[in-house]
């Protein structure tokens, strides 16, 4: 299963790691998460989250809170397990036959693995938008009005339209496709088609957007517009982003998390990370020495 | 030494040549040799059905008498009970096998989906006149005992759907040949489902979940019109299979050649009054119109392919045009 990768549990312990420098080991190797993991008033709240697929770890021990109106990126090398922590948090390892997650995940104070709580509700709450991007094989409308549609968020066919055009409007897409809207979402470009998934999750008028990599299918011009678009919705979701990119990272977010073999390593404000590193792996993650 | 070296390459190119021109009149010569196969075939139906075509005429297709003592033949007993019978098994069949092919890809743990995924392409192995003794000995008593005085009971009285359900228990008949050919078309339209669901990206499936939409939903919204071709040819594949069965529909079906508005009567298909009756056929005209049960056989299912292509057509013109 392809998503059993992209979720990131290819942990090869030797290749990236056998070329990280022996500093590693200093302050204990991979210990405690260095840095600030607790924010005022979180969205999300996350303790002690372990993911193993089978006999593999994923993740062991993440300890991480999500601030609201903030962008938290997540950072690190192939494999280190930021995708599988993203996963985690709309519950879409789930869909990954094997996959076990322990610890405590709250969403405004509510363990999100509650048997009384909906995982569909949850996903309605939790958007995502993915790496490639994947329009369904229906009209532009189609695409926007599924979510809107499966949760009866739409009265009338007006409102519906109402709420088409405003997530269309919102992801800077609604000037490109406005005469179009009947036409297949598989037709547009690259950027717009990942433009149309970010409308198709902001139709549900979601809490958090969670983004994996959403730029690495992407041009750089694509990818400049998908960040202005993350600088403007940031004032009205927490978004959670999966980047490849420090230089995205960087651009994007507030909060930086840097995840090595399945440990959050260290976690802090953005400017500070990048320019005063606490934790020597981190160090020679941004300095580009591996990575 | 030049000269040596390109007379060399001269003879392997031109033996390369050879085995090009070769290569490809051999893939010529298989290709028309199924043209000239059919051709044969449908001449050689032909040639046998027209004694009995000529004599009977349209009447052959519209009238139901089946007397080789008086030599009066028509086929529509035979063509009416092929068609019910295929129906019938595929009303049951396709919802099933929906089920099963759902299952499999979208819920099973993972430890169930070998073994179950195993069996349904055993069932599939199973020989054809198994599941007619089968039928015969087992699945054709229970019927008789148990279900059919059921549903004479529960459903025979019913305005609409009564009469399908009306008349004596008999075991063997037109309910029974369906639920057989259902067992046996099962398996090709499960394991085709599938394998088309299987085709569906993961990317799309978890768009649908990442949207919030339940399994159902996913499945119903994003795997089968991504799938609906693969769908479409799965049923077509186990009608095709359904229509043609002969053996097993033999054991079970009374073979008898008259139009019962009752399910639960015993009738014939095209291929069990052919495999039944041809060791007896005696005198040409009675042969003859095996023969031309045969035919018709063919153009019933020479015309379902035809439709299910034309659907596909649709279908995918629709998906380039609309969607």
């Amino acid at each position: 299963m392809s998503s059993v990768e992209q979720g990131g549990i290819n942990l090869k312990p030797s290749g990236r790691v056998a070329a990280a420098p022996s500093t590693a080991l200093e302050e204990g190797g991979i210990g405690q998460t260095v840095g600030q993991t607790t924010v005022q008033d979180p969205i999300f709240s996350c303790r002690k989250v372990h993911v193993s697929y089978g006999n593999k770890h994923g993740i062991r021990d993440v300890s991480l809170d999500i601030g609201k109106r903030q962008v938290l990126a997540m950072i690190g090398p192939s494999g280190c397990g930021k995708s599988t922590f993203l996963r985690c948090l709309n519950r879409m390892n789930d869909t990954i036959p094997g996959a076990r997650v322990t610890g405590e995940i709250l969403l405004e104070g509510r363990d999100i693995h509650d048997r009384q709580l909906d995982v569909v509700q949850l996903r309605a709450r939790v958007g995502m938008v993915f790496q490639k991007p994947n329009p369904f094989p229906k009209s532009i409308y189609e695409n926007v009005a599924y979510g809107p549609r499966l949760h009866g968020l739409a009265r009338s066919r007006a409102q519906l339209d109402d709420i088409v055009c405003s997530s269309l409007q919102r992801a800077g897409l609604w000037d490109e496709v406005k005469d179009r809207l009947a036409q297949a979402g598989t037709g547009l470009s690259g950027g717009q088609q990942q433009r149309l998934c970010i409308a198709r999750t902001i139709a549900v008028q979601p809490e958090v957007i969670l983004m994996d990599e959403p730029c690495s299918a992407l041009d750089p011009v694509a990818t400049a517009r998908i960040e202005d678009l993350i600088d403007e919705l940031q004032e009205s979701y927490a978004i959670v982003i999966v980047t490849h990119s420090m230089q995205q990272a960087a651009r994007v977010s507030q909060r930086t998390a840097y995840f090595h073999l399945g440990a959050l390593v260290e976690v802090g404000e953005t400017d500070r990370i990048f320019t005063n590193p606490r934790h020597k792996l981190t160090e020679d993650y941004i300095t580009g020495r591996f990575g | 030494m030049d000269q040596l070296s390109l007379a060399v390459e001269s003879s392997h190119a031109r033996r390369q040549r050879l085995g090009e021109r070769l290569f490809a009149s051999a893939t010529l010569i298989a290709a028309v040799l199924v043209l000239a196969l059919l051709g044969g075939v449908t001449i050689a139906l032909v040639n046998g059905a027209w004694p009995a075509l000529a004599r009977f005429q349209l009447g052959f297709v519209t009238r139901s008498i089946w007397n080789p003592v008086t030599e009066q033949f028509g086929a529509l007993a035979a063509v009416y009970g092929t068609i019910i019978t295929s129906l019938i098994a595929m009303l049951i069949a396709v919802p099933v096998s929906f089920g099963v092919a759902v299952f499999l890809t979208e819920l099973s743990p993972r430890w169930l989906k070998r073994p179950v995924g195993v069996a349904i392409e055993l069932l599939a192995a199973v020989p054809s006149i198994i599941f007619g003794i089968w039928g015969l000995f087992v699945l054709a008593p229970i019927l008789q005992e148990t279900v059919e005085p059921w549903l004479i009971g529960l459903l025979g009285p019913l305005p609409a759907i009564g009469p399908l359900f009306r008349g004596p228990p008999y075991g063997i008949g037109v309910l029974t040949a369906a639920l057989v050919l259902a067992i046996m078309v099962l398996p090709f339209i499960s394991s085709v489902m599938r394998d088309v669901f299987e085709t569906v990206p993961d990317v799309l499936k978890e768009s649908g979940y990442g949207l919030g939409a339940t399994t159902w939903e996913v499945v119903w919204q994003v795997v089968v019109p991504h799938s609906r071709v693969g769908i479409v040819g799965g049923i077509m594949l186990g009608l095709g299979r359904a229509l043609g069965e002969t053996m097993a529909v033999t054991f079970v079906i009374g073979n008898a050649h008259r139009i019962s508005s009752s399910l639960l009567a015993p009738g014939t298909t095209i291929s069990a009054s052919i495999a039944n009756e041809f060791t007896e056929a005696v005198g040409s005209l009675y042969t003859s119109s095996l023969i031309a049960l045969g035919v018709l056989l063919f153009l019933i299912t020479f015309s379902v392919i035809a439709v299910a292509r034309f659907m596909l057509l649709r279908l995918e013109r629709r998906a380039l045009s609309s969607v």
